[in-house]
Formats: C-alpha cells, structure tokens, sequence
C-alpha cells in the first residue's frame, strides 16, 4: 500500500521536527540557572553538607557522654525522695542550718527556701549529687533577711508572739464599715 | 567559577533540552510552559544530580520532565483544547498532502503538527517519545509508568488515527 506508506513517512518526518524550541533554549535554561543561584552552588551546597555533617558528628561526641551520664545519675537518683535529697543537701549546708534551727514559722518557709538554694548551689559545684527538681532556683540570705532570722532566733519567746501576732493582725481580712447613700433629691423648679 | 561537575551539566542541557522540550510540549501544548518545564526539570536535576547514575540518561530526563509537566499542567488553570486546529486542517487540504511539494511544505507541516496535538494525551507522548531518539517501548513504557504491550497498543492506534485523519482531510478536498 504505497499510500500507507507515503503516510507513515510523513508522519515520521513531521513528527521528527514536532514541538521545536524557540532558538536559545540551552543558553536560557543556563542563563536561569544562573539567575536563580543555583549555577555553581552544588559544589557548595556539598561542602555544606560535609560541615553540617562534621559538626553534628563533634556535637555528638562531646555531648553524648555527658547525656549518658546525667541519665546515669536522674536514674539512680530517682529512688531517692525528696526529703532525702533536702537531707543530703543539708548536710552539704551546715552553716545555713545552725542559723536557721529554731525560726518561727515565717523563717520556717526561708528557710527551706535557702535550703533548696544551698542545694542547688553544691549541685552546680558538684553535678555527682542529685537534682533537685524546685523552681525557681532560690537564692542566699539578704543581709535584710539574715538579720531578721538572727532578730527571731534570739528574741524571748514573748516578743517572738508579740511579733507574730503583729504578723498575723496585719494579714487578718480587711473591714470595711457599710456605706450609706441617701437617695437624691430633685431641687423643685422655680424656687430659690 | 565554572567547576567540572557544572561543565558537565553545561555538557547535558546542550545535549538534551531539545528533547525535554518536546516531552514538555507533547503535555503542555504550548511552548511557553513548554520552556518553564525544561527550566524547572533542568533546575531539579542540577539540585538532585541523579542523571549521572542514570542508566539510560535520556528515559531518566524525559520521566523527570513528564513527571513535571503533568504537575505544571494540573497547576496551570487553563488547559488546552485537545481538538485540531479548523484552520490547520484548512491548510492541510490546500497542501494536498504531498510530501515531495516543497511549495506547500511549510503548511503541510503545521497541518499535520496540528493533527498530533489534537490527539489525546495518553497516545500523543508515546508518539512523541517513540519518535525521538529511538526510545523503545519498553523504555516509554517506564517513563509513563505503563506496561510495554500498552505503549505499543498507543502507539498503533496514535497512528492509525494520525493515517485516518489525514486521509479524510485529503479525501475532503478532493471531493
């Protein structure tokens, strides 16, 4: 069929010059590649790669030795309760102690505050001992406040009630005496 | 700086983007998204440079170019008509379909490029594959993600309708 034939043909040679390009098409596809920074960045996105991966292989064998021990130490440290831990702390802090003995109940709560704080601060010394999970991270006696619990310590048991009961007055509910508001009165029109 | 690995890409868009244009074109229809998918295909290969391990360089391109195409054609709002052109087959008739009238070449050329776009996209690229290069159907078939024996089965009836379409036109002006 020499029709067929002569078709098929044209349409292999029509197909063969099919969906040509405008002229420049290698040269605008580099030129884009230019413009949009990639042309020559893989050279430098592969030496970023390597740096990325540097660092993260430096980061990990600095860092995974601490990790595994501070796990080491929360997981032993977890069978002991938290009265023991103020326990150990207090034996770390003797100083704070024997001052703070026999305060009263205001003195009390500094107290375990600075406790807390001692603890804290012999942790960050020592990072062996276990962690004490308060927060915030109480500070050291004021002078102000040293003074005070020196003041409690070594008052007579007199003044130290006299003292608390100021304390407790000035946290007694505040009263207040019932306001009275007499309606008003219109003035009449006209009269003055 | 130009770095052997860029000379060598340089190297691959003189050697192919021809092709990765007509896999484009035979999605798109239209040579401007045509050219924005060989930017992003050529943009894509230079970030992710799995060419170089390619074994047959040319069917890697052409899938990574249809892959991206068939997204651009599915972002693009506007798809085009899938019908011939009334005023290319107008021209095909006047050519009289000769193939040795050079007068009329130019119009024949059209017509019959026209005749291609009009068919249907699942038989249009295997066509156009088929005609590039000597892709086989094998290798068009794993492009397209389809079964070698229905590449084949395309590209018969492609065929056979470009044949049909063109012998009625002819048929239509001689009457």
């Amino acid at each position: 069929m020499p029709e067929r034939d002569e078709l098929d043909r044209l349409i292999d040679s029509e197909l063969a010059s099919y969906a040509e390009p405008r002229a420049g098409l290698e040269q605008r596809v580099l030129a884009r590649l230019e413009a949009d920074g990639a042309w020559g960045s893989r050279i430098f996105l592969g030496w970023h790669r390597w740096a990325g991966a540097i660092a993260m292989a430096i980061a990990l064998i600095i860092g995974l030795p601490r990790f595994t021990h501070r796990v080491t130490v929360n997981t032993a440290g977890e069978s002991i309760t938290n009265q023991q831990r103020i326990a150990s702390a207090k034996d770390a802090a003797p100083d704070v102690h024997v001052r703070t003995r026999h305060l009263p109940r205001i003195a009390k709560s500094m107290r375990s505050a600075r406790q807390i704080a001692s603890g804290s601060a012999m942790r960050s010394e020592n990072p062996q001992r276990p962690k004490l999970d308060i927060f915030p991270a109480p500070q050291p006696l004021s002078p102000q406040e040293q003074f005070l619990a020196e003041l409690a310590t070594h008052l007579p048991k007199a003044e130290r009630e006299r003292l608390l009961s100021g304390y407790n007055s000035q946290n007694a509910p505040l009263e207040i005496s019932s306001i009275k508001i007499s309606p008003i009165t219109v003035p009449m029109l006209g009269k003055n | 700086m130009a770095t052997d690995a860029d000379a060598e890409f340089s190297a691959l868009v003189q050697r192919q983007s021809r092709f990765v244009f007509k896999v484009a074109y035979a999605v798109l229809l239209n040579s401007y998204d045509a050219e924005d998918a060989v930017q992003e295909t050529f943009l894509k290969l230079y970030r992710n440079p799995g060419w170089q391990h390619a074994e047959n360089e040319r069917a890697y391109l052409a899938r990574v170019a249809w892959r991206i195409a068939i997204d651009h054609k599915r972002r693009s709002s506007s798809s085009p008509a899938a019908v011939a052109d009334p005023q290319a087959l107008d021209l095909l008739a006047s050519s009289r379909l000769g193939p040795h009238d050079t007068i009329s070449e130019a119009n024949q050329q059209a017509a019959v490029h026209a005749l291609i776009d009009s068919l249907a996209e699942e038989l249009r690229v295997p066509l156009v594959l088929s005609a590039f290069e000597e892709l086989n159907s094998r290798e068009i078939g794993e492009v397209l993600g389809i079964r070698e024996g229905t590449v084949r089965t395309r590209l018969q009836r492609a065929r056979q309708m470009l044949r049909q379409k063109l012998t009625s036109t002819k048929e239509i002006y001689h009457a």
